[in-house]
């Protein structure tokens, strides 16, 4: 029997059992695939307001596989760009201390986004960044890379590397 | 980094000589040689008495392909035509499908017998973006042959590299590693002992293997010695924080030799789940991601693909033909294609067959 030798503790999101609709299971198994499971591919799925919809659900209530909730994140920042309830799922990942992962999702999508809906998210990826060093870590270099000049003198403007690594 | 020149100019079947020289307990046979006007390279190479298996590998420059064609014995028998695989449900090796760096690993699977000795001819074709076969292609070709027939058993050599700021996560090293823990106990299962190194890598965003960062992959691979597989651990796959790639491997089997494909790669974000931090369940299907990819790296195709129609050509892996019977059967099975999970909880993935512990044992980089 496998015994993870490392001692973790953490809080796990409030997990649903199973998909609340046929709809959250077609995206969620969607999601689920180890290859090829894109935001392109779930789209047709449904009407876009459920499958948004499908997909916060996804990102807050699956926690299974990992990259499931991960890539509906992904997707629900990707339809940000015209969608204000995928707008604001998004900015309050980024101001909640559980989900790092998930608000990371979101700055690796600020690029597909039209610069007046990135840069908010931005700003906010920027005020979790100063509290939370490892978010930082990782989302510094994407806000930097960004293709908005603005995002990326955000981006530029957080310190590097973790504090105490050397 | 041990090379030693062995034997000189064997004949090659176009006029040039090949070299082979001995390296990480490996026999390699290099050449390039360039597609004449129906896009082909023929080339022969010597099989020794004391030679076991090998794994052949063709690489063409820039958005060129190349295809393992055939692959002939020293009877004159074609046991490997990617004409009639092309044509099959069942998968047997990767290196007869289009990409820039093509490898085929032979003998596959113990039905395919001993690796006989003597004269063997590889014909590779190179072809456009189109797959329309293209002339005048420069294309590098390696064989590597080991001396180890003992196919119950043997050890792989796996280096994890740490990239894009990942060696500066404690949280992300530590989850990396005991992972391996796991990973290990996989492969014991088919009589695989696996070693791992850890390494960092400085340059960070990286795209598939293959797609776009062919001399990073190189230095990656060159970074390590020969038999090793290379496993790149980075924040995200460069091209895909859109979603819908976790980990890669660089071919099926994948190539020893460096080159741009020489490495799986393994987005770390993704798979520590909503708040970047992995606890148990995430720590058992990371370790499980790795191990499947590396399987595809030595060899393995998945028992059966997401369409239930497509299938590996493994005896012992029962072929399965809707998703029910499919993850009854199969889906404990690590190369198994996507997890079984509920919202909350994954069944744990970590059989390997017989069959599929036999293609593993056969792959070069085993000893
Ligand atoms: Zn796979």
């Amino acid at each position: 029997m496998w015994i993870i030798p490392l001692a973790i503790t953490m809080a796990t999101p409030a997990a649903a059992a199973e998909p609340s609709s046929p709809l959250s299971d077609a995206v969620w198994r969607q999601l689920s695939e180890r290859h090829g499971a894109t935001c392109e591919a779930v789209a047709p799925l449904g009407e876009p307001a459920a499958v948004r919809d499908a997909l916060i659900e996804v990102a807050t209530q699956a926690t299974m596989p990992p990259w499931a909730p991960v890539n509906a994140a992904k997707c629900v920042a990707q339809l940000a760009a015209t969608d204000d309830v995928a707008l604001a799922a998004a900015t309050g990942w980024l101001g909640d201390a559980e989900l790092g992962g998930l608000a990371l999702a979101v700055v690796q999508q600020l690029s597909a986004l039209p610069a007046d809906r990135a840069l908010p998210l931005a700003t906010a990826a920027a005020e979790r960044a100063a509290t939370d060093a490892r978010f930082g870590l990782y989302a510094r270099p994407v806000l930097v890379g960004s293709v908005h000049p603005e995002v990326a003198a955000i981006g530029a403007a957080l310190p590097t590397g973790l504090p105490g690594v050397p | 980094m041990r090379m030693t020149v062995m034997v000189l100019a064997l004949a090659g079947a176009i006029g040039c000589d090949l070299v082979e020289e001995e390296e990480d307990g490996l026999r390699r046979v290099s050449t390039s040689q360039t597609s004449d006007a129906q896009g082909t390279v023929s080339f022969t190479f010597n099989v020794a008495d004391d030679e076991d298996a090998f794994l052949l590998t063709a690489e063409v420059p820039g958005n060129g392909y190349a295809v393992v064609y055939e692959l002939v014995d020293p009877d004159g028998e074609t046991v490997v035509d990617a004409e009639k695989l092309w044509t099959q449900v069942t998968s047997r090796t990767g290196g007869v499908y289009p990409a820039g760096v093509v490898s085929v690993n032979w003998p596959i699977q113990a039905s395919d017998g001993d690796l006989k000795a003597g004269r063997w001819t590889a014909v590779i074709r190179t072809t456009d973006a189109e797959y329309y076969y293209k002339p005048g292609v420069e294309t590098a070709i390696d064989v590597l042959k080991k001396t180890d027939n003992a196919f119950a058993d043997g050890g792989l050599d796996i280096r994890i590299f740490y990239a894009g700021g990942v060696d500066q996560d404690p949280a992300f090293v530590a989850s990396t590693e005991a992972a391996t823990e796991y990973w290990k106990e996989m492969y014991a299962n088919i009589g695989l002992e696996a070693d791992f190194t850890f390494q960092s890598w400085q340059n960070g965003a990286l795209p598939p293997p293959g797609e776009g960062a062919e001399a990073e992959y190189e230095a990656i691979a060159n970074a390590s010695s020969l038999s090793t597989v290379n496993v790149v651990i980075v924040p995200s796959i460069d091209g895909y924080e859109g979603g819908g790639l976790y980990g890669i491997a660089g071919g099926i089997p994948g190539p020893l030799v460096p080159t741009g494909n020489s490495a799986v790669t393994v987005d770390a974000l993704t798979n520590a789940g909503p708040d970047m931090v992995f606890n148990d369940a995430e720590l058992q299907l990371y370790g499980e991601t790795m191990a499947h990819e590396v399987g595809h790296f030595i060899g393995l195709f998945h028992p059966v693909e997401t369409d239930y129609a497509y299938f590996d050509a493994v005896d012992d892996t029962p072929q399965c033909n809707n998703r029910n019977s499919c993850e009854a059967d199969l889906g404990g099975n690590l190369m198994f294609p996507y997890p079984v999970c509920t919202f909350s909880s994954c069944v744990q993935q970590d059989d390997l067959s017989a069959g599929q512990g036999e293609i593993a044992q056969r792959y070069a980089g085993v000893d």
